[in-house]
Parts: structure tokens; sequence; C-alpha cells
């Protein structure tokens, strides 16, 4: 039987020998795997600080700099949002481009957080080497601030992307949260269908999902099973299915707090909808906000 | 931009609510043209076939629990010798003590962090 010859180590250019890693398998040396998190405070071992708007539900006015100049060529971005205050809803813009020129590279990401854990964003988006990367917020209560992190993936696990656009649905910046999901009044069975949106702005690649707790700071323990459909409504197909949230209630959160990136393939000008059934029934304890952002 | 509540005749179970509807819907479904979104404070109501309002949650005061539960029987024994400037000066310590753990979902257990 033959065997695939693999390296038995390597020799660096100083001429020390290193033997293969334990099990047998050597690190690829082609991949061109990097990771680095160049938005950071490493003074203080966390995210940089953005505060929201001025006023609740308002949007921050101008970009604060998470990154002046991004180092390598990106396949990917994972936003990290750690809210430094309780019991606030957030919606944040991560911006690209100078100073006073931003543009809205991934909109409106919804963080509701009871306590102040992490909340990780992965999109499977290119960045280009050189790129100034910022954010903006708004919360649902003013003096409010968020530290965010921005973790530039290339290579490897995310080989060479071609998506570069992420679009919102389902954001209500009136109360800096998502679009409500209620199963109903029938435990662990699927309620009603809400619509994220009527027509998709853009064709969907991969889909990435922010789950929030409305504000809703006594929580009991629940568990749901979310479905993602499309289609008009009463002939909604669902695409993803099953979905498991759950919240506890210690901490009051309905997690996970993001969900994907799932690859999948939606049209433009589709109806996004969203459904989902949960064990428990009390009225305010079975809902929770969703937002989608399709990427492409 | 209208939205629309689709429900189950037989039932009045809520299938789905937007902007967008099917064309032909699903036998035994009835669709019911809304004046406005759904707001949160709204849920849906399947006997009156319309949205109503959603019950306020209702808490429970952990301090009342403290006075009131059996297993609690020693703590109200020695709250009720004081006298009404110190139940108040207790009161207001545990309130200050318990902090957001003061109030609990009614399906919640009374002890704040129960083992399992």
């Amino acid at each position: 039987m033959s065997r695939l010859w693999q390296p038995k180590g390597i020799r660096t250019p100083a001429g020390v020998y290193l033997p293969p890693v334990a099990g047998g398998d050597d690190f690829s040396l082609i991949s061109g795997q990097r990771f680095d998190t160049e938005g950071k405070d490493a003074a203080n071992s966390r995210g940089v600080v953005v505060g929201a708007g001025a006023s609740p539900n308002v949007k921050a006015t101008t970009f604060t700099e998470l990154i002046a100049s991004t180092a390598f060529d990106a396949d990917g971005i994972i936003i990290g949002l750690n809210s430094i205050n309780e019991d606030t809803a957030w919606l944040v813009d991560i911006g690209i481009g100078a100073a006073g020129s931003e543009q809205v590279l991934i909109p409106d990401l919804h963080h509701f957080c009871r306590t102040t854990p992490i909340a990780y964003f992965p999109f499977p988006i290119s960045v280009p080497a050189g790129s100034r990367i910022s954010a903006r917020a708004q919360a649902d209560t003013n003096s409010r601030f968020q530290r965010i992190t921005a973790t530039m993936l290339a290579g490897g696990f995310l080989p060479s992307s071609p998506l570069s656009r992420v679009t919102a649905y389902g954001a209500d910046s009136s109360d800096s949260g998502g679009e409500q999901i209620d199963p109903g009044v029938v435990g662990n069975t699927k309620g009603a269908y809400s619509e994220l949106s009527a027509a998709t702005d853009n064709e969907i690649r991969s889909l990435v999902l922010a789950i929030g707790g409305q504000g809703n700071t006594i929580r009991v323990t629940g568990f749901w099973l979310v479905d993602i459909a499309v289609g008009a409504g009463g002939a909604e197909q669902p695409v993803i299915i099953d979905l498991p949230l759950t919240s506890e209630f210690i901490s009051d959160n309905v997690e996970p707090y993001s969900i994907g990136p799932i690859p999948i393939s939606i049209p433009a000008g589709s109806r996004l909808s969203a459904a989902a059934q949960c064990n428990i029934t009390d009225p305010t304890d079975r809902t929770f906000d969703l937002v989608a952002y399709g990427v492409d | 931009m209208t939205w629309t509540a689709l429900y189950q005749d037989a039932t009045g179970r809520l299938l789905s609510v937007g902007t967008v509807v099917a064309d032909q819907l699903p036998a035994g479904t009835v669709a019911v043209v809304l004046a406005e979104k759904p707001r949160r404070d709204q849920m849906w109501d399947s006997a009156t076939r319309s949205f109503v309002p959603r019950p306020a949650k209702v808490l429970v005061d952990r301090l009342v629990d403290l006075r009131t539960r059996a297993r609690y029987a020693d703590f109200r024994d020695v709250y009720q010798r004081l006298s009404a400037a110190d139940r108040t000066k207790v009161r207001d310590a545990l309130a200050l003590f318990l902090g957001r753990a003061r109030y609990r979902n009614q399906a919640e257990s009374d002890v704040v962090e129960p083992d399992e």
C-alpha cells in the first residue's frame, strides 16, 4: 500500500530542526493563515471604547477608529461587542474608510446584554490590506459605552472570499433592537412567521443572525428552536430549521448572541421571515429579538 | 405599507404577519389587514382573532418571600419581634444587598441561586 509522503519536520532558516508535532501531522506552511485582533486596547486587555450617540436610539455622529490600517488582505472579520453597561440594547455600524469618509461595512449589529458578556459576529467578507476600520453605535439609553474588537482573518479556514457586502434585515433603530419573534401561546409548537424583509435588497450567500433579549431583565429558563424562511406570507418555506436558543434565569440573557455565518443562497427580492417554538409560554419571556445579516 | 395577519380559520392560530402575502393562500387561511404593524406590547389572541395588549410581567418581591414563606419561618419570627424602625432598617439593608435579585419571575425559585 502506498502512503502519501509527509515531511518529518522542518528546519528553520537559522538551521534549527523542529520535529513534527506529536500525532504525526505537520502544520501546513502554505496555508497563509493569519489572525490578528488589530482593533484592541492592549494596554487594558480589552476592546476599543466606543460611545453610543448622545441621544437614546440615535447613532453617534462620528465613527471611532478601531484600526488605522489593516496589516494584510483579510478574508473574514470577527467583530467582538462587549458592553460596559448592563441592561442595554445596541445597534453598531462597522465602518471602512478614511476619517470623515467612512462607508458602512457592516450595518446595525444588534446586541442586548443583561450582563456584560462578549458577543462575537464573524463575517466572511474580504477586507483589503491598508483599510481603516471604525465603529459608531446607538444604544437605548444615553451615556452607554461598548468595548469593540475587530479580528482580521486570512487564508487557511477561510480561503479567499469573494463576499464583500453585509445587509441587515430586521434591525429596529427606534429601540436599538430587532424584529420581535413570538412563538405564541402553544408551547413547543412553531409560532407565526414574523417578516424580517418584504424583499431582500441583495442576494444572500451567507447569513449571520443576531439574537437579542429585548430589555427583559428578569427571565425564566427557556429553550427555543428557530426557523428562517423564504416566501410570501402563507407560503413560507423554511430554509434554516430549528436553530437552538436558550435563556437562563441567573444571567437573563437569550443566547447565543450570534449564529453563523451560515452558507446559504437566497435571491435578491426574497421575503425573509423567522418563526420559533419555545418550551415556555410566558407572554414576555417567550419572545426575543432577531436581526439577520445577509452577506454577498 | 399594508400589514396583514394570516390565521387559521378553524382555530384562530396566527400563521404569519407581514406586508407580502401569497396570491393563493392555503385552504382555511384567513387574511386580515391590520391598521399598523403589531407593536411589541401586543400579542395575538386566537379567540378574538386580533392583536390584544400583551400582559405586563408580574414580578415577586423576594423581601415578601422572606416574610411569608414557610422555609423562612425563623427569620419571620425574629423580624416580627423588631420595632417598626428596626424592620425598616432590615428591609432597606436587604434590598440593597439583594440588588437586582430582589425581584424574581413568578416561575422562578425564591432562592436567589438554588443548587441544581
